[in-house]
């Protein structure tokens, strides 16, 4: 699968350009996205209604279909572990106060999770195959497996593939009474969307050559054994690594396992959520493509990386593998 | 090479029984789940009936995990039960091998629980016991369902809407076919929430009589609550004695037409169904019989009347909603109404769609579904539909398992 556009809203200044140069840190352990002005291709009266989830989404698939020259879609296919947050919380939150009664079905109706894959589809009159995963911090590996099977089935050239988790206050308070948010492991928040293609153009980023996931694996040999099948079945050495991209506080299982390659942790860029992975997909999509503001961000020293893993993993439950490559 | 898909296991839990023996008892009896509000703590109760599961939540506990203590949401009480029954029903195969799949359609995830939660902590934001937002999320759920089979392989959740079921199913016929899985459970689970009653009841779709699905008189849906999964092997590890069925076709698509309603044409249902049968390597009139989406509501219902209409022309196949029974089980129905299609498959019957009396008048007052429980039926191919909100429609294709 080559990627052939991306959209990325982060907190880093990533939408109109690849890496805003001057870094944005997390303020009281929370990141917040920097948000382009939707203006420009979503009608203000639907704008209004629109949550943050949803706005994102749909910027960053303009922005994704716009780089790949706006190629025909055949599948449309997002990760949210969070879901539309606002509107779930704005339903709720109603039904409690007023006691179930002089309700409005807006809120209700943009709360399900599927709602930013379905305005995609409606905003493009796209009639194709459409899914939305939910499988917390794998949800958009999830996305990335679908769309390589519809590529496996022959059924498509060109998928729109996104991972959309959003931030509100209130969940900003229940996430510091789960002791998630932290000082030096703040939260985050991001959306990030690409057209992957089973065509390699003269403007694909790189391309995806491994995607895995794991569930409770029973010790760490299980990992390391899949990190290394991923990367042999990828048609790589474990010498062909050059970065690893970690979102894991303790990176000590991916950089024992491979040794020469350089790992940064990339979530001192965007914070902690489910769908931390499409960012890292993203940014280290354009480090494959060279781009040296995004390498600088990440603090990676090889001048030309070809061969990028992302290894993520919360809570030893889910963990996910992808490996990006040079086209 | 792509492999056959084999289903070789079936569990439900439904409104209208805990196993498949009673789900299938009060169909011979024509005895619909619907019924007076008895376990939801609305103040809908008595307006809007409910298919509810004729159990509380420590009964489920105890069905679940042998335990009535055990603190779990319902959905994921309602999911392990029906998971459990189709892993035993498929001989329980090997499962910690990593080649197995666990992937389970939901809406609401833990959201009966978090209401209770969210009642504190909206009065004081230290209040409540904030483990429970542990369980609030859809994967939850699924996660328990697995930890409950002892699953290692790619466990993940499908949220959309009330396709999300069927969309698993087809994730899992998928994998294996390429090799990548030789197995899953796939299927869906979702319990009633004042979320969800309040939701469907202010988008004014609620029938606050019985449902009468694909009736001129309808006037919209009863929600229900449940689970429904089933199992798929690949032909590589089916065991022969152990096949139910085959699943031949599965089709997703988009109406991309409005974020609730249902093209008037339904363009989404019509490529769902002819992208199935099309997969299936069929022509549409082979098959034998159509599980309708059939919720209730004069859009779904119309809607979905018209699809059938352009892809079977005058020759419509016998069909009917079994949501008269078990209402809309949302997130769950693909799953619960996968295994009412391989049962019909497997026993040779149609179940009735229950207090139909008059056909559509803009369906030309010929689409009359079938009203009493038909035996001795010779099917080859049944076509299942879930449609669901966000525009997102699916179709599924099973096809008889004959000893030959």
């Amino acid at each position: 699968m080559y990627i052939n556009g991306i959209g990325n809203i982060s907190p880093q200044n990533t939408y109109d350009q690849t890496m805003g140069e001057g870094l944005v840190a997390s303020e009281n352990a929370f990141f917040v996205c920097q948000e382009p002005q939707y203006k420009q291709f979503i009608q203000k009266k639907l704008l209004r209604r629109m949550s943050r989830a949803v706005r994102m989404g749909l910027a960053v698939a303009h922005k994704a279909l716009e780089e790949a020259k706006n190629p025909a879609i055949d599948g449309i296919i997002t990760g949210t572990a969070w879901g539309c947050v606002k509107d779930t919380e704005k339903f709720l939150e109603t039904i409690i106060e007023n006691n179930e009664q002089y309700l409005t079905p807006t809120a209700f109706v943009q709360s399900t999770h599927n709602t930013v894959a379905g305005q995609i589809a409606l905003m493009h009159h796209n009639n194709c195959y459409n899914m939305t995963y939910v499988q917390g911090a794998v949800s958009f590996e999830s996305a990335l497996i679908d769309a390589s099977l519809l590529f496996m089935d022959g059924k498509a050239k060109n998928v729109l593939v996104a991972g959309i988790d959003e931030q509100t206050d209130r969940l900003k308070v229940l996430l510091k009474r789960l002791s998630c948010a932290q000082g030096n492991h703040p939260m985050g928040e991001g959306a990030a969307c690409f057209v992957l293609s089973d065509q390699n153009k003269e403007n694909s980023y790189a391309k995806i050559t491994a995607v895995n996931m794991l569930y409770r694996p029973k010790d760490k040999d299980i990992v390391k054994n899949s990190i290394l099948r991923e990367i042999k079945n990828a048609g790589l050495e474990l010498a062909d690594i050059d970065v690893v991209m970690s979102g894991n506080t303790d990176a000590s299982l991916e950089q024992n396992l491979i040794p020469d390659a350089q790992v940064v942790a990339y979530k001192k860029l965007c914070g902690e959520y489910p769908t931390s992975t499409a960012f890292a997909m993203a940014v280290g999509a354009k480090v494959i493509h060279g781009d040296a503001n995004t390498k600088i961000a990440l603090g990676i020293n090889n001048a030309n990386p070809e061969n990028i893993l992302i290894y993520n993993q919360h809570q030893n439950i889910n963990h996910s593998i992808i490996i990006l490559s040079k086209v | 090479m792509a492999k056959r898909i084999f289903i070789t296991g079936t569990g439900i839990i439904s409104s209208i029984g805990k196993n498949l023996t009673e789900t299938l008892d009060n169909i011979k009896t024509s005895n619909s789940g619907v019924d007076k509000i008895q376990y939801l703590k609305t103040i809908h109760n008595p307006n809007i009936p409910l298919c509810e599961v004729k159990f509380s939540n420590r009964e489920l506990a105890k069905m679940a995990y042998g335990n009535t203590e055990r603190k779990a949401s319902r959905t994921s009480l309602l999911g392990i039960i029906a998971a459990q029954e189709a892993w035993r029903t498929a001989g329980s195969p090997e499962l910690g091998d990593g080649r197995t799949g666990v992937f389970s359609g939901n809406t609401v995830g833990g959201m009966d629980l978090t209401e209770l939660f969210y009642a504190d902590f909206m009065q004081d934001e230290l209040a409540g016991d904030i483990k429970t937002m542990l369980t609030h999320e859809c994967a939850e759920s699924t996660e328990r369902i697995a930890d409950s089979l002892g699953a290692t392989g790619m466990v993940s959740t499908i949220s959309t809407a009330c396709s999300s079921s069927a969309n698993t199913i087809m994730l899992g016929a998928r994998m294996i076919k390429h090799g990548l899985l030789d197995r899953a459970i796939v299927g869906g689970v979702d319990s009633l929430t004042k979320f969800t009653v309040n939701g469907f009841n202010v988008l004014q779709i609620l029938d606050h009589q019985y449902s009468q699905p694909f009736d001129q008189n309808r006037r919209g849906l009863n929600l229900g609550e449940g689970a429904g999964f089933i199992v798929l092997e690949s032909e590589d590890t089916a065991k022969p004695e152990s096949i139910l069925a085959e699943l031949v076709g599965y089709a997703n698509s988009n109406d991309a037409y409005h974020q609730t309603a249902s093209s008037p044409d339904g363009t989404g249902a019509y490529l769902a169904m002819k992208g199935a049968i099309e997969t299936a390597g069929i022509t549409p009139d082979k098959i034998d019989y159509v599980n309708v989406h059939g919720t209730g509501t004069n859009n779904n219902d119309l809607s979905e009347g018209f699809a059938m209409q352009r892809i079977f022309d005058e020759k419509i196949p016998k069909f009917s909603s079994t949501k008269a029974f078990t209402g809309h089980t949302l997130g769950a129905s693909g799953g619960i109404e996968a295994v009412f299609s391989v049962v019909a498959l497997q026993k040779g019957i149609i179940y009735p769609n229950l207090r139909f009396e008059t056909p559509i008048e803009d369906l030309g007052g010929k689409m009359i579904p079938e009203t009493q429980l038909l035996e001795n039926q010779n099917l080859n191919y049944i076509l299942s539909n879930s449609f669901g909100f966000g525009g997102n429609t699916s179709s599924l294709v099973f096809k008889a398992f004959k000893d030959s």
